[in-house]
């Protein structure tokens, strides 16, 4: 027998060795390239939320501008009323012009009114006593060379180290203020809740259609978290596709309303887990209606079923629950010309139509052994309690009807009392909405 | 039921050329991710072994590797062969999953090392076993077996070894002296009480 000359190319040999691969492995790896994808698709969500966030806060922005500018406009306005009761000079549209054609214009509400610089400077100054924030730069009040700085629609705020020649204090009927400003639109809501039709543009008629993602998160039993929190726990997700969802409404004052209807969604469910050696004792998911379970054992819970695993056992699933819901919701809302913001929450009665897809057991699957869905969906009609809250942005709009684009974020707890350990079970989605609401006549 | 429809269909994948495999599981084509896996899971498998304390332990490294292996599949570019990339990845894998370099190394004084005392001693080339090789490996201290595991069946130089595990030239070279030194010494006295008098009569 020959002797080596060097030790090393005895062991050099264990490069080209091989050993069998345990069970699970590729189905672990599987599983972990489905979930990255997911979470691929969760960053889009993510990102259009962020936008819309964006979007929205810059139509707030807009919205806050605008009103801005209501204010100044209808503080000109009332300079202008003025001008028109004491001047006779006016142009064909009855608007008051000035005497000299070295003129700046000013826009008001429904009037152009023509002012020469000294004339503006002058009104500026009876009105900087009436405010310390708000100033109309189309008056041309705040820099000395006033034609330079006549841009429309300008807004600016005045500050401390601006300084004018101190005025005598405006007459009582111009100082308007935004308290005023409520008061007038609070007499013209009266006048319009007078009217005949009124009281049947409470109600509404709602379509809207969602695209959901959904996310479960259990909490109970202390002695339960340290298998609750097992990393494959995230490999079960809920996808709830596109939500179709009509409701009918009532408008109980400006901000509140109650609603109901029927909606219908799609709920997929993926679920990939593995029990790996190193995960002997795991509880992925607990059945509610589950009593009676094993601790030392590891369950999956996969929509209406409960699995119990074994070592090495892989399960992959990939199914479809068609649901009706029958919400009834009350809702709070604040809304304004570019923005809603709603929250509410309430009752959803929810009856599953149909089931569709399988279950996969792969170490049954050498046998051949597929279990279908609608054996195991058990449960036909639950209830949930709902919470929900978004923003939406209305695209097109008219005094009867609003399209709104928006993101909504939705939570349903449900607590589950198990006869043994009670546990709590909660939803959670995020979706983007697409909605017509309709006042009815 | 998978989530999404493989590419490629499974029944097709032994017909297409291993460049194009590539290219559908950097496209995270399932079914070929799975035919590379399947192509050197085994090889990987004895790879992580040799680096792991338990097979628990190397099945959970073999996971994280080929997790990696495709994640990073991209960054292959069809330089080299696919299987030595591969065994690159489980190897930096082990490195760093373990965090091996800090948690289980000391250095070695090359001088306080007594391996002249076996040094002489050159093995029979008998035909050991994988597993007894293996064995012999998993008895080193921590530091030399990675070493020995990257020079003498890996192939990687002093100065890769150097830089892998953040340590000097000089130490990964006593620890490869130490390593062999009882090597030696372990397959002497293999050789001369049990194994080696069943060997040797051969």
């Amino acid at each position: 027998m020959d002797k080596l000359d060097n030790i090393d190319d005895l062991f050099a040999k264990l490069n080209n060795d091989e050993k069998q691969t345990p069970a699970g492995v590729w189905e672990y790896i599987l599983a972990d390239q489905k979930r990255k994808k997911r979470a691929g698709v969760l960053w889009w969500y993510y990102g259009s939320a962020g936008l819309l966030l964006v979007a929205g806060l810059m139509g707030y922005y807009q919205f806050k501008k605008d009103k801005k500018h209501l204010q100044a406009y209808t503080i000109a306005k009332a300079f202008a009323n003025n001008d028109l009761a004491a001047s006779n000079n006016t142009d064909a549209n009855n608007n008051a012009v000035a005497q000299t054609p070295d003129t700046l214009r000013l826009s008001a509400v429904n009037n152009m009114v023509y002012y020469t610089a000294e004339v503006a400077l002058a009104k500026y100054k009876e009105y900087a006593n009436t405010t310390e924030h708000i100033v109309d730069r189309n008056s041309g009040m705040v820099e000395p060379d006033m034609k330079n700085i006549i841009k429309p629609n300008d807004v600016v705020t005045r500050t401390a180290n601006m300084e004018y020649e101190k005025a005598e204090a405006p007459p009582t009927d111009i100082r308007l203020n935004k308290k005023d400003l409520s008061k007038e639109k609070e007499e013209k809501d009266k006048t319009i809740r007078k009217t005949p039709n009124s009281k049947s543009q409470k109600y509404f008629v709602e379509v809207a259609l969602t695209a959901n993602r959904s996310y479960r998160t259990l909490s109970g039993d202390a002695s339960l978290s340290e298998h609750i929190n097992q990393r494959n726990r995230s490999e079960v997700a809920l996808i709830t596709k596109p939500a179709l969802a009509i409701t009918v409404g009532k408008e109980l004052n400006r901000n509140w309303n109650i609603q109901t209807g029927v909606l219908y969604n799609v709920q997929g469910l993926s679920a990939s887990y593995t029990v790996s050696t190193a995960q002997r004792k795991v509880f992925v998911d607990i059945d509610p209606t589950l009593k009676k379970y094993d601790t030392t054992a590891s369950y999956i819970y996969i929509q209406d079923s409960v699995y119990k695993l074994e070592k090495g056992i892989s399960i992959n699933g990939d199914q479809k629950y068609h649901y009706i819901r029958i919400p009834v919701l009350g809702e709070w809302k604040l809304e304004t010309r570019k923005l809603t913001v709603y929250a509410g929450g309430g009752l959803s009665l929810n009856i599953l139509l149909a089931a569709r897809g399988d279950v996969q057991d792969y170490q049954s699957a050498q046998s051949g052994v597929f279990v279908p869905v609608t054996q195991l969906a058990l449960q036909r009609v639950g209830c949930d309690f709902m919470g929900r809250a978004g923003v939406l942005m209305p695209i097109f709009g008219r005094p009867d009807m609003k399209v709104s684009f928006g993101f909504r974020g939705m939570f349903s707890p449900v607590s589950v009392f198990g006869k043994d350990v009670p546990l709590k079970q909660h939803n959670y989605s995020f979706a983007l909405e697409l909605g017509i609401r309709k006042m009815l006549k | 039921m998978s989530l999404q429809q493989p590419l490629i269909k499974q029944s097709h994948i032994d017909q297409l050329d291993e460049q194009k495999i590539i290219d559908g599981a950097i496209r995270k084509d399932h079914a070929c991710q799975k035919w590379i896996y399947e192509k050197f899971a085994n090889k990987m498998m004895a790879v992580c072994l040799r680096y792991t304390a338990d097979a628990d332990e190397a099945k959970d490294l073999l996971q994280d590797s080929f997790i990696r292996v495709f994640d990073y599949l991209h960054q292959f570019g069809h330089k080299g062969s696919l299987e030595g990339w591969v065994r690159r990845v489980v190897v930096t894998s082990a490195l760093n999953h373990y965090n091996v370099a800090k948690r289980r190394f000391t250095d070695v004084d090359i001088d306080a090392v007594d391996w002249e005392k076996g040094a002489s001693y050159t093995p029979y080339n008998a035909q050991y076993t994988m597993e007894e090789l293996t064995m012999l490996i998993k008895q080193l201290p921590p530091m030399a077996q990675t070493v020995f595991n990257l020079f003498a069946v890996d192939g990687y130089s002093h100065n890769e070894i150097a830089e892998m595990l953040s340590i000097s030239d000089g130490t990964s070279k006593s620890n490869l002296f130490r390593a062999r030194a009882l090597l030696q010494e372990k397959l002497k006295n293999l050789e001369q009480h049990s194994y080696g008098q069943v060997r040797q009569h051969r």
